[in-house]
């Protein structure tokens, strides 16, 4: 970000962000030390075996549906049926509604009909998005602004936007216009407007073997399957680091993440240093191959 | 030395190296007793957690953070806590900086109108000073989503920025349109 719209931003900032030393001395500091490290025990570890799992668990059940609202699709007064069952309702203990996509590639007039009946005024778009986040909520929004809907995570993902959502909590306090976005797919020269890891399931470098390797090393693949890529490298600074944007390929660095912003323009994060490959290194995925 | 004074070694010296950064983000966002109680709160998931801790933390501790503050906000139901907060609170700086309060208002009011998603991704580069990395592990999206984001961010506040544009915003304004996309 450059310095302009910084200052803008930093000039608003809350002036007990910068009181931490006071508001906490080095003597409270330590009690809450204290008090953590003599409480629980770590918990184990999550299983990533599982999590790696989801996505691709997550593609599968969007593709069954898909196969299942074709055929019903197909059968006799089935749009009554599908407009029913586009969006499936529960209200939790709390009064909030838990509302979830059961039918992503469900016509947008369909899913709104679906609030509507509930007795909600949500409009419902679709937008492109990189391919595994096809069928998957991108952003929920109210008119008012209250964050009165809001995205059902679904555990650890590798998208943006709402995440690998496929549903929204709507809150009891809800009330006007609220607005859903989906995730529909791009034609051939279209941006996206949400994209995962191009190393997830169901992105194009999903089990390439790019992730961690040599910049040099990838580049043919690149080429050979069409893509073009801008690089970017993470740069330290002090003790902390920076992005910028190279000319050219950093062929010596290393892939460390990349994501398609149109279907054949990809963004690549390098480093100098090598990728952690056993690394608890979050949302990266050359898994399951 | 033992397992236990080990891990507890390792994680005292992330408490020490982390404390300030995590308290900045969490005192910008909340008064201070929710603060104090958030801090703890997510120390103490991070000590229950430790042997998943990535080396570089931080990025981590405030995704933590955040959402055990959405988690305590969820049953306050209240509406948008951190513009509230920007809102009534600022550092004397600002008003240096901006000029006036009008001027100032005007910049809540765009900061007001991003999704809280773009706000947060804003926010963390320009207050709490993350690199996309980080960033991104404190929002629990890929690198690659979180600059999309960011870049639509800035527009977007750029954009309202201007639609808000008064007599007093001109040179907020001026300075905005400088940015380069």
């Amino acid at each position: 970000m450059t310095d302009s719209l910084t200052s803008v931003l930093e000039s608003l900032r809350p002036c007990e962000a910068a009181m931490s030393a006071e508001i906490f001395p080095a003597s409270r500091r330590e009690q809450m030390l204290a008090e953590i490290c003599a409480g629980a025990e770590p918990r184990r570890p999550v299983v990533r075996a599982r999590r790696r799992l989801l996505p691709a668990a997550a593609l599968a059940a969007t593709a069954l549906g898909l196969a299942v609202l074709l055929l019903v699709a197909g059968l006799p007064g089935a749009g009554t049926q599908r407009a029913s069952s586009a969006i499936a309702f529960r209200t939790a203990a709390d009064g909030d509604v838990i509302a979830t996509v059961e039918e992503p590639f469900a016509a947008q007039s369909q899913l709104e009909r679906a609030f509507a009946r509930r007795g909600f005024d949500i409009q419902v778009s679709l937008v492109p998005v990189s391919p595994s986040l096809v069928g998957t909520l991108v952003y929920a929004s109210e008119e008012d602004g209250a964050d009165s809907i809001q995205p059902l995570l679904r555990g650890p993902c590798l998208a943006g936007g709402a995440g690998c959502s496929v549903g929204v909590r709507i809150l009891s306090s809800f009330k006007g216009r609220g607005y859903i976005t989906l995730g529909r797919a791009a034609r051939a020269d279209e941006a996206y407007d949400s994209t995962a890891s191009a190393f997830a399931p169901g992105e194009p470098l999903h089990c390439s073997g790019l992730l961690g390797a040599r910049v040099g090393s990838a580049l043919p693949r690149l080429e050979r399957d069409r893509l073009r890529a801008q690089w970017r490298e993470e740069v330290s600074v002090g003790s902390s680091s920076r992005s910028r944007t190279l000319s050219a390929p950093p062929s010596g660095s290393y892939i460390w993440e990349a994501t398609l912003s149109t279907p054949d323009k990809l963004v690549v994060f390098t480093e100098p240093t090598p990728w952690p490959a056993d690394a608890r290194h979050g949302a990266h995925d050359n898994d399951g191959c | 030395m033992s397992r236990q004074a080990g891990d507890k070694e390792a994680f005292e010296r992330i408490h020490r190296q982390t404390f300030d950064r995590l308290a900045a983000y969490v005192l910008a966002r909340a008064d201070r007793d929710v603060a104090a109680d958030a801090i703890a709160r997510t120390y103490e998931i991070a000590w229950r957690r430790r042997a998943e801790l990535p080396r570089e933390p931080i990025g981590w501790l405030i995704g933590t953070a955040r959402r055990v503050l959405a988690d305590g906000r969820r049953s306050e139901r209240r509406r948008d806590a951190l513009v509230e907060r920007i809102a009534r609170t600022s550092s004397t700086s600002a008003e240096d900086h901006l000029g006036s309060l009008a001027r100032r208002d005007s910049a809540v009011r765009a900061l007001s109108r991003l999704t809280h998603n773009q706000r947060e991704a804003l926010l963390l580069i320009a207050w709490e000073g993350l690199s996309e990395k980080q960033a991104s592990a404190a929002l629990g999206c890929s690198r690659g989503a979180f600059a999309l984001r960011v870049h639509r961010a800035r527009k977007a506040f750029r954009r309202e920025l201007e639609r808000g544009e008064t007599d007093d915003v001109a040179p907020v304004r001026a300075a905005a349109t400088k940015e380069a996309t």
